[in-house]
């Protein structure tokens, strides 16, 4: 995510991406192998409890999955506003340089009389007015 | 014509119960001091509960936020590589089209871009309607009237 806010450029963090999606897929496999039950149910209850997929309404299956998750995989679910406070990554990429604008001077110099006058390229923007 | 024996409408006896025409105060339960205790206390309990309430929401605020949070790189790593794999198949298919065409360059117009101070390398992002030139008109649709049904 550093990488995506930093660079604004989809291109350049396509290789972080696949680590993520990697990563996910890693995760999601392990819980297909042993908390699959549990999983299902939670997914099932968020789907079907409330339009915005509340979590309020699914704490019994949530605590199902939590107690499969700890027996089975040794995950423990982390505490309230974990994924929201600010984290600090480190990183080996470098940091992208600041986009500079061009300078201009005050007044740019008018063009000489002899300058070559060419007709538009592509015509006329109010060429339905000729 | 017959005689029509009229009768008279009278008073009753005694005479009519005399108009009640002085105030008549409504019976007080409080008085000022009383009222302006109860809308104290009233009103601090139903901060206090405001408050309770409060708290609660933004822990389910919080809740929703991190289950976003935690999934947004997942989604993002997935829609930027089909979002640049669309952009390929867009210029795969503008050279393939405009093949025959001789002096057109794939991005520009003959060779004009559409900047002239943006770099060449620098991403940008294409209007809709050019992003979904090459798909289906049901791709298009879709997302064009994402609005109408969210």
């Amino acid at each position: 995510m550093l990488c995506r806010r930093e660079e604004k450029d989809p291109r350049k963090c396509l290789d972080e991406g696949k680590a993520v999606t990697s990563c996910a897929l890693e995760f999601f496999r392990q819980v297909k192998k042993t908390c699959r039950e549990p999983f299902e149910a939670y997914a099932h209850c968020l789907e079907y409890s409330s339009p915005e997929m509340a979590f309020k309404y699914c704490r019994k299956t949530q605590a199902a999955l939590d107690n499969c998750m700890m027996d089975k995989m040794g995950l423990d679910r982390p505490e309230l506003g974990y994924f929201s406070r600010p984290r600090v990554h480190k990183t080996q990429r470098p940091k992208p340089e600041p986009e500079t604008l061009p300078k201009y001077p005050n007044q740019i110099p008018s063009l000489p009389d002899d300058f070559p006058r060419e007709p538009a390229k592509h015509g006329s923007r109010w060429f339905f007015f000729n | 014509m017959a005689e029509v024996n009229y009768k008279q409408d009278m008073p009753p006896k005694g005479g009519y119960a005399p108009i009640v025409f002085q105030n008549i105060p409504v019976k007080k339960y409080f008085n000022g001091y009383t009222m302006f205790a109860g809308f104290a206390a009233i009103t601090s309990f139903s901060f206090y509960m405001y408050y309770q309430n409060f708290k609660r929401r933004r822990l389910l605020k919080i809740e929703r936020q991190d289950a976003i949070n935690a999934l947004e790189p997942i989604l993002l790593a997935e829609r930027d590589r089909s979002y640049l794999k669309q952009l390929r198949r867009n210029v795969e298919e503008e050279a393939e089209l405009m093949k025959n065409v001789p002096g057109w360059e794939v991005g520009t117009y003959y060779g004009e871009p559409i900047y002239k101070t943006v770099p060449k390398e620098k991403l940008l992002d294409p209007i809709l309607e050019e992003y979904y030139a090459h798909t289906s008109e049901k791709a298009y649709d879709d997302k064009a009237n994402e609005f109408l049904w969210r």
